[in-house]
């Protein structure tokens, strides 16, 4: 049995563990979430002291050890470092959500540290970059000019556009998925339990709704082919949307269609993010979005169709499709797997994605039971499908049953597995091998 | 115009908790998205016809005499980061006591009765010794009945109230959506209790219910035994393992689990969300802990009449609590037909309602109509009266 140590710089919590480290066998008891002279009494006061656990990983041990700043000159081991994990603890974020003010600024922060230590540490730095964002940091963020080429990176683009000239690109499948969920800042893990309540809800409004907050990419075409089928079973929603400078100061200009939108859908369709007391869920911050999605949007229709990227059509759509990555999921199919919510993406290639890593990780696949590459081009067939109750209803039951599969066997392929730690006990030979 | 500095930094959250009830509209309570926005603001309102005007001015303005200066102790440890939420802990105690209490003293000496401290701890009277010694200015508590050495202090419901849901950090304003789908689920169970924390009144209880097949008791995991505020309850937990544990061993909600299943540590949010999730779901009648011996009211009860959950307390009392606010605040209450005076009489009533599906319907339905009722009506209540500003501008009296 081969051994890896895996140092990782960051203050120890549980929730940091299962991110990293799922998959490990290792017994929950024996991952401690409370210290006596630390976050006993608060969770948010850091364990400064080291923190050292270990498992088993496909018959190999794995010594992990949380250490912050300290054992940066060790060259026994690899040693993890997280872009958005760094900004969380200094405190200049509240979660994992893109925030464009701060990338510039500390891209050239990290790059400068983490090059420095590659002199000494060579390819046993590993930089986690899960942003859940379709841009290409390697492009976006001029790593393929700043990064030391020995520094290992692990993101949730599959590919950068110039994947063959990148061999430390690395995808970390389970890593993205449980980066949703851990830490959870944002209240995504709880959306796995709330599908217990959801599952007995029956007096939906609509049969479809296409929630929309922000107006942008093909958003704006289905709102108004939604419009246009004028189908009382189809609608679509706006969510208020305050401050469009919270988003992209720099690029995003809000469309005047927005209004037009707003004046024609039933008034209950704006959903309002500000309201009297109780019923006000403040600013635009991602926790309150996720909150309002889970109070506000499930009980809606009994499906949704949710508009995940396309890598394809944000490569037509924009004229920096070099920084287009291969990215292909968010916060929003993952809240509808978690919860079981029955959806339908914008584009087929987001079940091609899913579909893809359940077979690459050995497990069971089931069709989707509607046939499309691009949903702006079904919805006549929609239209008519929601006409025949009988076929409707045989529609819904085989979009459930797909996305039960999916929430199934998403969650035991995590509990099994782990992208990140396949690649540490991998026998490539640009890493070193056992290294204890 | 009356003036009110409140020494926080500013939230949308804040203004509904401290500023419930005047004529303020959400568009003009700003929710900004940037820090820098956060720390002060200014508004102006009316409440029941007087003009006020509200300055959150953090750490400032202490030495204005113009004004009523509002400062509430568990806000400020949760906006300096010292306490995570607003339930009990050893750290807000400990703060307060050692590193506020002094200071908020000297203060007093120059405010007098403007200096308006809020001591909203979700806890009764037996936990207000460390705030008793200040005597020097008003405390707003949320104790119903205050002991005989507070003088100073002032029960304030519809700020208690809002509390758990502007205030608490907890998501307990989540519990009010909740209602949407809880009352749509079919429950395995008819009747449920649950107990975390082992203390000896429950082992009693349990000890009762065990009579009672319908009642599904679980048991969840709990850490801190050692803790200094459970030094006490060795033997309770001796007794639980004894006597009780092999009973309901299979009711076991453990906190710890492989992955998505590891709720964590026993913060308070965790129990919180295990009670969502985990807890109310479980039956379609809920037994619950609330002691109103001690004179105030938890999340326990507050959570389940914002979810709309029946539930049967063990003590009668909070109901007669919460119809009282209601008469008090001009709504009518939904009067249960029945009573009970004491755990023995509940668990002899449940005797004889489930063993009757007409009865234990009744029972259900009688149930449901207090909770929908006094839920309506808190949430009226509270957005039209202000339990603090009747006291500083009208001279009320919050008794019940």
């Amino acid at each position: 049995m081969e051994k890896f140590k895996i140092y990782v710089h960051h203050y120890y919590t549980y929730e940091l563990f299962w991110l990293f480290f799922h998959g490990l066998e290792i017994e929950p008891d024996n991952v401690p979430t409370w210290f006596r002279n630390y976050n006993r009494w608060n969770k948010n006061i850091k364990v400064k002291e080291s923190v050292i656990l270990n498992g088993i990983y496909k018959n190999n041990k794995i010594e992990i050890e949380f250490c912050n700043e300290k054992n940066w000159d060790k060259t026994d081991g690899f040693h993890l470092f997280d872009y958005s994990i760094k900004l969380l603890e200094d405190g200049l974020v509240s979660d994992r959500g893109f925030n464009s003010n701060l990338m510039v600024e500390t891209n050239n922060k990290n790059l400068d540290f983490l090059n420095s230590k590659a002199k000494v540490l060579n390819n046993k730095i590993h930089y986690h970059y899960i942003d859940w964002e379709g841009h290409d940091p390697y492009i976006m963020e001029g790593w393929y000019k700043r990064m030391s080429s020995k520094i290992q990176f692990f993101v949730d683009e599959e590919t950068t556009s110039v994947k063959e000239k990148v061999p430390n690109h690395h995808f970390v499948f389970t890593n993205l998925i449980w980066s949703f969920i851990y830490p959870n800042t944002l209240g995504v893990r709880d959306y796995y339990f709330f599908g217990d309540y959801l599952k007995y809800k029956n007096d939906y409004k609509y049969k479809i709704n296409v929630p929309i907050r922000r107006m942008y990419g093909d958003k704006e075409a289905m709102a108004n082919i939604v419009l246009k089928l004028n189908n009382p079973t189809i609608s679509v929603t706006q969510s208020s949307f305050g401050d469009e400078n919270q988003i992209t100061p720099d690029t995003h200009k809000p469309t005047p269609y927005r209004k037009e939108l707003i004046s024609k859908i039933p008034k209950e369709n704006f959903i309002q993010k500000r309201g009297y007391g109780i019923h006000d869920w403040g600013g635009e911050w991602n926790s309150n979005n996720m909150n309002e999605n889970m109070w506000k949007m499930f009980g809606i229709s009994e499906v949704c169709i949710l508009f995940e990227h396309s890598p394809t059509r944000d490569r037509i759509l924009t004229s920096r499709f070099s920084a287009v990555g291969n990215n292909f999921i968010t916060e929003k199919s993952i809240s509808h797997i978690l919860v079981g919510k029955p959806f339908i993406p914008f584009y087929k290639e987001t079940i091609d994605f899913y579909n893809k890593w359940l077979t690459t990780y050995g497990k069971k696949v089931i069709e989707f039971p509607l046939e499309y590459d691009c949903i702006l081009d079904k919805m006549d067939y929609i239209d008519n499908l929601t006409y025949d109750e009988h076929k409707w209803n045989e529609f819904v039951e085989k979009l459930k049953i797909y996305v039960n599969n999916l929430r199934t066997q998403l969650i035991e392929l995590i509990h099994e597995n782990n992208s990140y730690l396949d690649y540490v006990i991998s026998d490539k030979s640009s890493k070193p091998l056992s290294i204890l | 115009m009356k003036k009110f500095y409140v020494h926080h930094n500013y939230s949308n959250d804040l203004v509904w908790y401290f500023f419930h009830g005047t004529d303020l509209k959400e568009p003009d309570i700003p929710s900004y998205f940037f820090k820098e926005q956060n720390t002060k603001q200014v508004l102006e309102t009316k409440y029941k016809n007087d003009s006020i005007k509200i300055i959150f001015c953090g750490d400032d303005e202490w030495d204005k005499l113009d004004g009523n200066h509002i400062f509430d102790i568990h806000t400020y440890l949760m906006q300096e980061g010292i306490s995570t939420d607003r339930g009990y802990s050893y750290k807000t105690l400990n703060y307060f006591e050692y590193k506020l209490r002094d200071d908020l003293i000297k203060k007093g000496r120059v405010l007098g009765e403007k200096l308006n401290i809020f001591y909203i701890d979700w806890e009764g009277r037996n936990h207000t010794l460390p705030i008793s010694k200040i005597k020097n200015c008003k405390i707003f508590v949320d104790e119903i009945v205050s002991a005989t050495n507070c003088k100073n202090h002032h029960y304030v419901f519809t700020n208690n109230f809002l509390s758990y849901i502007h205030d608490s950090n907890l998501d307990i304003k989540h519990s009010y959506f909740l209602y949407n789908y809880l009352k749509q689920i079919t429950p395995n169970h008819k009747l449920s209790y649950s107990v975390r924390r082992i203390i000896g009144e429950k082992i009693k209880q349990i000890k009762k219910l065990l009579t009672i097949p319908e009642v599904f008791i679980t048991h969840s995991s709990y850490s801190f035994t050692d803790d200094s505020v459970d030094s006490n309850i060795d033997k309770e937990v001796d007794e639980f393992r004894k006597y009780i544990q092999a009973h309901i061993k299979d009711n076991y909600i453990n906190k710890r689990g492989y992955g998505i299943h590891d709720w964590g540590r026993e913060s308070n949010i965790n129990n919180i969300h295990e009670m969502y999730y985990k807890i109310l779901p479980l039956a379609e009648v809920e037994i619950i802990d609330e002691w109103m011996e001690l004179d105030y009211i938890s999340e326990k009860s507050v959570i389940r009449i914002l979810s709309g959950k029946l539930f049967l307390s063990s003590s009668f009392k909070v109901y007669d609590f919460y119809n009282k606010i209601q008469t008090k605040y001009n709504k009518e209450p939904y009067i249960l037909s029945f009573r009970y005076n004491s755990f023995d009489e509940l668990c002899e009533f449940i005797k004889e309602s489930i063993a009757d599906k007409d009865k234990w319907n009744y029972v259900k339905e009688e149930l449901k109509k207090w909770v929908e009722t006094t839920r309506k009506n808190l949430i009226d209540i509270s957005y039209t009266n202000n339990s603090y500003l009747d006291i500083i501008l009208n001279n009320s009296k919050e008794l019940i």
